[in-house]
């Protein structure tokens, strides 16, 4: 073995040989204890990196969904008192009316069976006052012609004659 | 000024394979790449274990962000479950941005050390490993005779002219290796050229006196590394993972219904034998 040679810049030779081999060993060694374990652990992370993204993806499709749902009860809600008051102010409305045509309607039967009552009485006073006239006249007319009348013999004629002037009185 | 950019040898004796002298060893590339190796396994296993701490860290953050980059481009490029590639990528990338980064260290004081890729032999074993994974995944997906369809492409010519393509396949085919090592191996290589130039140039600033001399050379290859090594250097670990992976992906070329969406078809599915056809 000598060491005084010397090879040219692109001259190939035995250390073509041993670089390749040096090569192979270190990705052999490299193979053997490095890449495994480097690998696992990278694609392990980018698993779970990618797992992450698509969680988050996942909950902010979720939180969307929450938010236009939350929207959606929201509306509802709204929708629903705004239905309650309406209701409210129509049945209100409603009560009020019927209030006022019980009123109007007690109002108007009080003054039907006032006028009822008026006129029964009124009825009343002129069946009296007819029969008060009828004596008065049965009375009136012994003294005038002297003699007694007999009241179930002319009853029909005085009651005639008092008709006549109660129409009268009654037509206007 | 005489760079010597040539590699420092030990011989085992001669054992020539055409032209390829397989006993004879560039140490210098040898002892950069067992540095970068076992830093890379030692960051690995750091990385391991902030993963293993279960609270998250920044290194975990980082991390994580350019994993899920990488399992996006596989996802995207080649399919949801081709995630054996996984290990390859990250292998690759780690490897040669520490392969890159050791440029950082002050290697004037340390000569037989450079960056582990600015030697053709480091990059083109990774392209080799690379291109044999991808034939290995393309026969199992494609099957042997979907595999050897692929040679014929494009697939939508009449037949003797995908016969003419044959050897322009195999060319291709052949030529993946060489230019995924050799993109790498120029850069690196470029950058640390770039540095010895930078570092000599100093020399030159010796007349400012020793205080002016140091601090404008200590700035300028300052600057220069910042860009070139950890900018550079990046970027060429990123773009050998990427063409990686859509070398995996061109593997599937021929594959009658495509399982996993790729970019192409956003784009429409009539463009995309064409642009199939443009990715050589």
């Amino acid at each position: 073995m000598y060491l005084a040679g010397e090879a040219g810049v692109i001259e190939i030779n035995g250390t073509v040989v041993v670089e390749l081999i040096t090569f192979l060993v270190m990705l052999a060694i490299l193979a053997r204890y490095v890449y495994p374990e480097v690998v696992k652990l990278a694609e392990a992370r980018q698993r779970a990196v990618d797992e992450q993204l698509k969680e988050a993806e996942k909950a902010r499709t979720e939180a969307e969904a929450h938010l236009k749902e939350a929207q959606a009860k929201l509306e509802d809600a709204r929708k629903t008192a705004q239905g309650v008051v309406d209701a409210a102010a129509k049945s209100a409305e409603q009560l009020r009316a019927e209030m006022r045509d019980k009123a109007e309607e007690e109002a108007k039967r009080i003054a039907e069976s006032s006028r009822k009552e008026i006129e029964a009485e009124r009825d009343r006073a002129l069946q009296s006052v007819r029969g008060e006239v009828a004596s008065l006249v049965v009375a009136a007319t012994e003294k005038v012609i002297g003699e007694t009348l007999d009241v179930t013999k002319h009853r029909h004629l005085i009651d005639k004659a008092i008709e006549e002037v109660a129409s009268g009185d009654g037509s206007r | 000024m005489n760079i010597n950019v040539n590699h420092p040898t030990a011989s085992l004796g001669s054992c020539p394979i055409g032209p390829i002298n397989l006993c004879v060893f560039n140490y210098d590339s040898l002892i950069s790449t067992a540095l970068a190796a076992i830093v890379t396994l030692a960051v690995a296993f750091w990385i391991r274990g902030q993963l293993e701490s279960g609270t998250p860290t920044k290194v975990q953050a980082i991390f994580e962000w350019g994993y899920d980059l990488l399992r996006g481009l596989i996802k995207q490029n080649v399919s949801d479950d081709a995630l054996f590639i996984i290990p390859l990528g990250l292998t690759l990338f780690l490897y040669i941005l520490v392969a890159n980064w050791l440029e950082i260290l002050p290697l004037g004081f340390f000569p037989v050390l450079h960056g582990a890729n600015a030697d053709w032999n480091a990059t083109l074993a990774m392209g080799l490993v690379v291109i044999a994974v991808v034939q290995w995944y393309s026969i199992r997906v494609l099957g042997l005779r979907g595999y050897l369809r692929r040679f014929t492409k494009p697939f939508e010519l009449p037949l003797i002219a995908r016969i003419l393509f044959i050897p322009l396949n195999i060319l291709e085919e052949l030529v993946k290796p060489v230019t995924l090592s050799l993109r790498l191996f120029g850069n690196i290589f470029a950058g640390g050229v770039m540095i010895f130039l930078i570092a000599s140039a100093g020399f030159h600033l010796e007349f400012l006196g020793p205080v002016p001399h140091s601090v404008i050379s200590t700035i300028l290859l300052a600057a220069w590394k910042a860009f070139d090594v950890i900018f550079i250097g990046f970027i060429q670990a990123f773009i050998f993972m990427l063409l990686t992976v859509i070398y995996f992906g061109m593997a599937r070329e021929g594959l009658e219904h495509e399982p996993h969406e790729t970019t192409q078809e956003t784009t429409g599915r009539m463009l995309t034998p064409i642009q199939e056809g443009s990715h050589d």
